[in-house]
């Protein structure tokens, strides 16, 4: 597969010739990134496979109106943090449990993995982030495991830089504490 | 300084006890998940909108260049045919109008029919007496009637034998004079003058 830029997939996907093969070009390109970014928020494959594909036909049905303004990247994790959000309420309402009931239910979900092992420092670092809030848990992950910036993390998140620097300091002490207690 | 260097000098001041760089993802993926993906999410996007694929898109669109392609014609025949000719529009509502005139003639022509054939028909004797008597006495003229009537009045009023010896016997109290006046009130006196001469022996 030819590297393009975001550049030139944006330019072929407008025309219509080219057009799919500019969006598979982009979904090779992005999709591991969202895939773990959305995994990170919701634990099983199953609900991250359904939430990138409907991440992705957002992406197709909006390309065409993309602002270049912004950057391509931070467009497409914006779409799949919202995605993720509305997901999490929605379990939230389905379950009608109080917060911490459902912050446990991922919890289990997570130790229901075949492969978790609960002495291994990565599944460790998984339980403690299950323990964040959801927004927390957001830009946790998009700065500790994706090393965004705080400029484009703000355009993601729609939030100023400072408010989005004492959150990840929030988060960072409670996974520290997750850790060293367990 | 790269962003990667600036994450690290922020964590290590932050929470010197967490792992940098990150440590792998432990979470397993489907073999072949990301190699499948962008054809699951194409199939997708075909699926739910509107568009054709692009095998059809392309027939389609050289169909609207030459429309009834593949499709062809023998040469100028579009110029040879003849313009077809407007058919005459007949409107709904005069057409209803011409339907009910022409069942209301319909009608009346059988009405007309059967108060002919009434009319005609003469009248049983034995099962319509009325109606024989008025058949028979429109057929005389109004003079012959009237004399048949007066013929009929001084014929009821003259007496055979045996009633005459009644009513004579209801009379002999009576006084004459009374009769005569009796006779004048109701308008028979004339009626038993003109009479013939052997009817007059009722009042006596």
């Amino acid at each position: 597969m030819a590297d393009y830029s975001d550049n030139e997939i944006l330019l072929r996907f407008r025309v219509p010739a080219t057009r799919e093969a500019a969006f598979t070009d982009l979904i090779k390109k992005y999709q591991e990134r969202l895939y773990w970014h959305i995994r990170r928020m919701v634990v099983t494959h199953e609900d991250s496979n359904d939430l990138l594909q409907n991440v992705w036909i957002r992406v197709w049905n909006g390309l065409e109106k993309f602002r270049e303004e912004s950057q391509l990247y931070t467009w497409l994790y914006r779409i799949a943090t919202n995605e993720c959000l509305s997901f999490i309420e929605q379990q939230k309402r389905k379950a009608t449990l109080p917060l911490s009931d459902e912050e446990n239910g991922m919890e289990r979900q997570l130790k229901a993995d075949p492969q978790f092992d609960a002495q291994k420092l990565e599944w460790k670092l998984q339980l403690a982030i299950q323990q964040l809030p959801e927004k927390q848990r957001v830009v946790f992950s998009l700065r500790y495991f994706d090393e965004m910036p705080y400029e484009q993390m703000s355009n993601v998140l729609d939030t100023s830089e400072g408010a989005l620097k004492a959150s990840y300091h929030h988060a960072a002490k409670k996974i520290e504490r997750f850790l060293l207690d367990h | 300084m790269s962003e990667q260097q600036h994450s690290n000098e922020e964590l290590a001041s932050l929470a010197p006890g967490l792992p940098f760089p990150a440590p792998a993802m432990p979470y397993a993926v489907p073999a072949g998940y990301f190699e499948q993906l962008a054809g699951a999410v194409l199939a997708r996007i075909h699926l739910e909108s509107d568009e054709l694929p692009p095998v059809l898109q392309s027939l389609k669109e050289k169909y609207t260049q030459r429309p009834g392609w593949p499709y062809q014609t023998p040469a100028g025949y579009f110029e040879q045919t003849p313009a077809p000719t407007a058919a005459p529009i007949i409107p709904l509502r005069k057409q209803s109008f011409f339907r009910y005139a022409v069942a209301a003639a319909v009608l009346a022509t059988i009405f007309g029919l059967g108060r002919w054939y009434q009319q005609r028909a003469v009248p049983d004797i034995e099962t319509d007496p009325v109606s024989w008597v008025r058949n028979e006495v429109k057929k005389e003229s109004s003079e012959k009637i009237d004399s048949y009537i007066d013929v009929s009045i001084v014929e009821a009023t003259t007496l055979s034998g045996d009633h005459k010896k009644e009513i004579a016997l209801l009379t002999k109290d009576i006084d004459e004079k009374e009769i005569l006046l009796l006779l004048k009130e109701t308008d028979l006196l004339a009626a038993v003058t003109s009479e013939p001469a052997g009817s007059k022996k009722i009042l006596n």
